[in-house]
């Protein structure tokens, strides 16, 4: 099958290679100040209206046309533009360096640019977040966070109060994968979901795939999140922190040689602890609470056509209470790239990615412990390649190879502690994939990105597999030895999405994506928690499948200021995973036979309006779905609501420019409650009262909505100097820019709901309804600074 | 485990944050009124009864109906069936004060009412023995103010069985609500010494505790129990209990049973 992949791919390179006398331009664009290279930059040419070329992830471009003398224009989404006149009579390599728009003293941002990239992009279904806006949304407590702000988006929805967990279009959160310069990271968030393991500070770009992500990437159901961090600034040592609230951060990025390579390095680490210790109850006194992340990266170019990047993350979390109990979890990635040039119009890049999340806990102190651990571990190979091949298509084709360790329970007992238990056994497998896709240019107006994904999932010895009956209990255990294929699944994702320009002004897109997942978070508890576990698909668990299909309109007003779309889409899910009642999934040998299997389907209706420029930006979002399941053993095997199943989600994000040196800023979000189970009676039994259920799903928490504020107030970013040769009084650019950050969040204070328990009252015996409001009135305040 | 750990989490996480409690009002559907069998069988005699009861709606407090004129009976492997008899004082209870639960067998619950009839089996293994309790000085400020005990149960598994286990205890005659509760699967045949964490035990206290051994089905509706009785933001998707019992709520579980008792110094 791979065999097969690889000789079409060839026939397809060959194909299209076949008969051109064209020219190429081809190169690097970067930004000036920092050396960064520029994402998704065009290169277009005045005399051939509709041809033109974006740079890939590494910055690169390549054009190839006749020959001829063209008029280029470079332009980038907050850049200077420029055009220049080009003999192009042989090929050409041209690097360029851009200017960051609107660095004219004392005044707003102001371009003359078009910024219809929505429109003209076959891409749909892409929340793409700036991280300038990042900076100025106000989030609890005051610590920016891109997770969050994407919930902002159409189709994207908090998984809770103040959670950084969140489900795309109706999938479950497991469904999403979140890559970090291309590793994995199993388990996104710290300190019980409240904040991300991504410190903002450290990145560059994030785009949300939510529907027909491009072939190269698979692996999970309901979405991609592909985040990369910063290079790191090759111009000048630049040092850039932040202290707020609860945490502090600091992050260094400087050249290694100029121009050649650069490195960044960027921490952070919360100190609620300190505050712990603060208060006056002796059980907070004594409790370790924190977490702490890093982010490193560095690059250099050896050469014209070689350039190297070393780029990794860690961070962990702990908690602990004195020296009895202690529970710490992270995730730990490293990502190896290799990019080299083969000629002007093939680009390829090889990565060697490594990712591991693990969680510890551990009981009792001295030689009295009892410690219980928990693994995922990656090693993946991964070869991709942008082939330029002409100014209406561009290729790009690869594959990769992933070693999976599972590690569900590793036991260690202290020497005193008198007894031993018997790990979990381990699991292995091999993920592998190759894919294919084109962009082509078929008309002036239409555009067609098509693709196909193969990919493979092997369980491998060595390991004592078990069989299970339909009930959940173990009827047979075979023995395999190292690498012995246990069980193998494979499939063909096929990827369609296609833009067809109606006018300048609007489009039509469409997109089609078949997606397979092959590895399953076990989590028997409502909120994410840190000790949920990933099982591989195996002899008993099959694969997750999913279509999805969707089509939008996309409209700009007012010369680009104002952006519309409407997208709607279905999704139909099947294999999706259940757990029977009560199943429990730490420490459990058999815990696959406490999974069950259905189908899902979600579909919805969302609608984006965006104000991109002036000194009022900001957007409003609104989101009407259905996020359903249907199991043979829940609920009498009729279809019922998923627990983010949510009718109406609204969100409203406006930030207004006063001055240059403040903005204001205020978010509203309003959704439907989820949907959860609530008892419809109760008896008593083993001397407590015990709440009967009747339904799965069958009621919605109250309705969530609130209100945050915010202000950034920046230090004055020109200083006035006495210009030495002409005597006047000039401006001159600070080095040192610092900014106050003040926010509100819950405004209003409305008490939403996190949790609703029937219990009874404790003096009159009554049985009451209690609802837990997690967060009312957060003010919060924090300093950055850069210099 | 799991739940204990998150429990502690969101305790020391949420005491830090800005939580507020308040009690609400949600109208809630009406499940139809169905039996609940709490069917106990332990080793000592007299000790064995079945609690007949009915569910009640969320929101009503005046008491659980009980079923009066039920016919209970209990069957060993042998055939012998032993009657039990409601109980006037305690209504809805049936006893039979000359039975007692013996090692490796296997009894069926049989109860007949007006119009319907449940049953249910319940096996035993070989009685388990408590090996000892002994307990550690907490100096005061790890959560009392008191000097308090951190009392540990001793006990070693039978090799040769699956056995599943569940460890009561009652400090001063007031029952510790925990269940815990657990299985041989990863320490077949070891030795156990685990904490009674939910209580705090003092100076002078009289702390009484049992070990339980039982089957595989009464230990799965205990532990699903728990997890019902637990749901919390933290917890499982809620769920009913899984019972043993066709056509009801409940359980029948027999219990082998051993007991030790300590005053505190």
């Amino acid at each position: 099958m791979q065999k097969l992949l690889w000789s079409v791919i060839f026939v397809f390179i060959a194909f299209f290679t076949y008969g051109q006398g064209n020219v190429t331009l081809s190169g690097n664009l970067k930004d000036e100040e920092t050396g960064e290279d520029l994402i998704g930059a065009r290169v277009v040419v005045a005399e051939l209206p509709g041809v033109g070329a974006l740079t890939n992830d590494y910055g690169f471009y390549s054009l190839s046309i006749a020959p001829g003398t063209y008029t280029v224009t470079i332009k980038s989404l907050g850049y200077e533009s420029v055009t220049l006149e080009m003999d192009l009579s042989t090929d050409k390599t041209y690097d360029l360096e851009m200017t960051v728009e609107g660095k004219v003293f004392g005044t707003v941002t102001v371009t003359g640019e078009k910024l219809d990239e929505n429109i003209t992009s076959a891409e749909m279904g892409v929340d793409k977040i700036n991280m300038k806006d990042i900076e100025n949304i106000p989030v609890l407590f005051g610590e920016k966070d891109i997770l969050k702000t994407l919930q902002l988006l159409p189709g994207v929805k908090s998984a809770g109060e103040g959670s950084a967990g969140f489900f795309v279009r109706g999938g479950s959160a497991d469904q999403n994968l979140i890559l970090l310069d291309e590793a994995p990271v199993y388990n996104a968030s710290h300190l019980l979901g409240f904040f991300s393991v991504f410190n903002s500070d450290a990145l560059k770009d994030v785009k949300l795939y939510k529907g027909g992500a491009p072939a190269e990437f698979g692996g999970r159901l309901s979405s991609v999140m592909d985040i990369k961090m910063k290079e790191g600034n090759s111009k000048r040592l630049s040092v850039s922190g932040g202290l707020g609230l609860i945490s502090s951060k600091l992050t260094i990025e400087a050249p290694i040689v100029k121009d050649k390579g650069s490195f960044i390095v960027s921490a952070r680490r919360t100190y609620a602890d300190i505050f712990l210790r603060l208060s006056k109850d002796e059980r907070a006194q004594n409790s370790i609470l924190y977490f702490y992340d890093l982010n490193a990266k560095a690059n250099y170019r050896l050469g014209k056509k070689d350039r190297i990047f070393l780029s990794g993350y860690f961070g962990r979390d702990n908690f602990g209470f004195a020296d009895q109990f202690g529970f710490d979890w992270g995730n730990a990635t490293g990502t190896f790239r290799w990019n080299h040039l083969y000629g002007d119009r093939l680009f390829g890049n090889t990565s060697v990615i490594f990712s591991n999340y693990n969680y510890k806990i551990k009981f009792g102190a001295g030689e009295e412990t009892f410690q219980i651990g928990s693994e995922i571990q990656d090693i993946n190979i991964k070869e991709d390649f942008d082939f330029f091949i002409n100014s209406k298509n561009t290729m790009s084709f690869g594959g990769n190879i992933i070693h999976h360790t599972f590690r569900p329970g590793e036991i260690e007992t202290g020497s005193d502690i008198g007894f031993t238990l018997n790990d979990i056994e381990n699991r292995y497998s091999l993920e592998s994939a190759a894919y294919i896709s084109n962009e082509q240019k078929i008309k002036k107006r239409w555009k067609v990105v098509y693709g196909l994904r193969y990919s493979n999932f092997t369980q491998i010895g060595p390991g004592n597999i078990f069989s299970y009956d339909l009930a959940g209990n173990v009827t047979d255990t075979t023995a395999f030895d190292d690498w012995e294929p246990v069980s193998s699944y494979h499939g063909l994702s096929p990827r369609l999405s296609t833009n067809f320009s109606i006018d300048e002004k609007s489009s039509l897109k469409a997109s089609y994506a078949r997606t397979y997942q092959y590895i399953h978070l076990v989590s028997n508890s409502t909120a994410s928690s840190p000790t949920d576990i990933w099982v591989p698909s195996s002899n008993n668990i099959e694969p997750q499948v999913a279509d999805q299909v969707s089509v939008g309109y996309f409209r700009n007003f007012y010369d680009n200021m104002l952006e519309f779309s409407v997208e709607i889409y279905y999704k139909d899910m099947r294999r999706v995973i259940d757990y029977r009642d009560g199943a429990e999934v730490t420490l459990n040998p058999a815990v696959e036979g406490e999974l069950l299997y259905g189908i899902g389907r979600a579909y919805g209706l969302e609608l984006l309006l965006k104000k991109r420029r002036g000194k009022f930006t900001g957007w409003v979002s609104y989101t009407l779905s259905r996020s359903e399941r249907k199991f043979d053993d829940i609920n009498d095997g009729a279809w019922y609501a998923a627990r983010q199943d949510r009718t109406h989600d609204i969100s409203i994000v406006g930030m207004y420019n006063f001055t240059d040196r403040i903005t204001a800023s205020a978010t509203w979000v309003y959704y439907t409650g989820n949907a959860v189970t609530f008892p419809s009676g109760k008896y008593s039994i083993d001397g407590q009262i015990v709440n009967l259920y009747s339904e799965r799903n069958g009621y919605r928490m109250p309705d969530y909505h609130r209100l945050d504020l915010g202000v950034t107030l920046d230090n004055k970013k020109f200083k006035t100097v006495l210009d030495a040769e002409s005597g006047k009084e000039v401006q001159v650019e600070k080095r040192f820019e610092s900014s106050w950050n003040f926010s509100v969040y819950n405004a209003y204070g409305r008490e939403n709901a996190y949790s609703i328990s029937f219990q009874e009252n404790a003096e009159t015996g009554q049985t009451e309804a209690v609802q837990l409001a997690l967060f009312k009135i957060i003010p919060s305040i924090s300093y950055n600074f850069k210099f | 485990m799991n739940r204990l750990v998150l429990q502690f989490a969101a305790i020391a996480s949420l005491a830090f944050s800005f939580s507020c409690e308040k009690v609400i009002d949600i109208p809630l559907n009406e499940a139809d009124q169905a039996i609940v069998v709490e069917a106990v069988g332990r080793n000592f005699v007299g000790e064995s009864f079945i609690v007949l009861s009915k569910t009640g709606s969320v929101y009503d407090d005046s008491g659980f109906e009980t079923l009066t004129d039920a016919a209970v009976t209990v069957t060993d492997q042998d055939g012998i069936a032993t009657i039990f008899n409601h109980d006037p004082l305690n209504p809805g209870r049936y006893i039979a004060p000359t039975f007692a639960a013996t090692p490796n067998s296997a009894y069926d619950l049989n109860i007949v009412t007006d119009d319907l009839t449940f049953s249910a089996s319940s096996t035993t293994n070989s009685i388990p023995e408590l090996d000892s309790l002994n307990y550690i000085l907490v100096p005061p400020g790890f959560g009392s103010k008191d000097t308090t005990f951190l009392l540990f149960y001793n006990f070693v598994d039978n090799v040769a069985e699956t056995n599943f286990y569940r460890i009561k205890a009652w400090a001063n005659g007031k029952a510790d609500n925990n269940y815990y509760i657990g299985d041989d699967v990863l320490g077949n045949g070891q030795a156990t010494s685990a904490p009674i964490f939910g209580t705090e035990i003092k100076s002078k206290d009289t702390v009484h505790i049992e070990l339980l051994s039982m089957d595989e089905d009464t230990y799965t509706y205990l532990s699903t129990l728990n997890s019902n009785i637990n749901s919390g933001p933290f917890g499982a998707t809620p769920a009913n209990p899984v019972t043993n019992i066709d056509n009801a709520i409940g359980y029948f579980g027999v219990y082998m049973v051993d007991t030790m008792s300590i005053i505190m110094p």
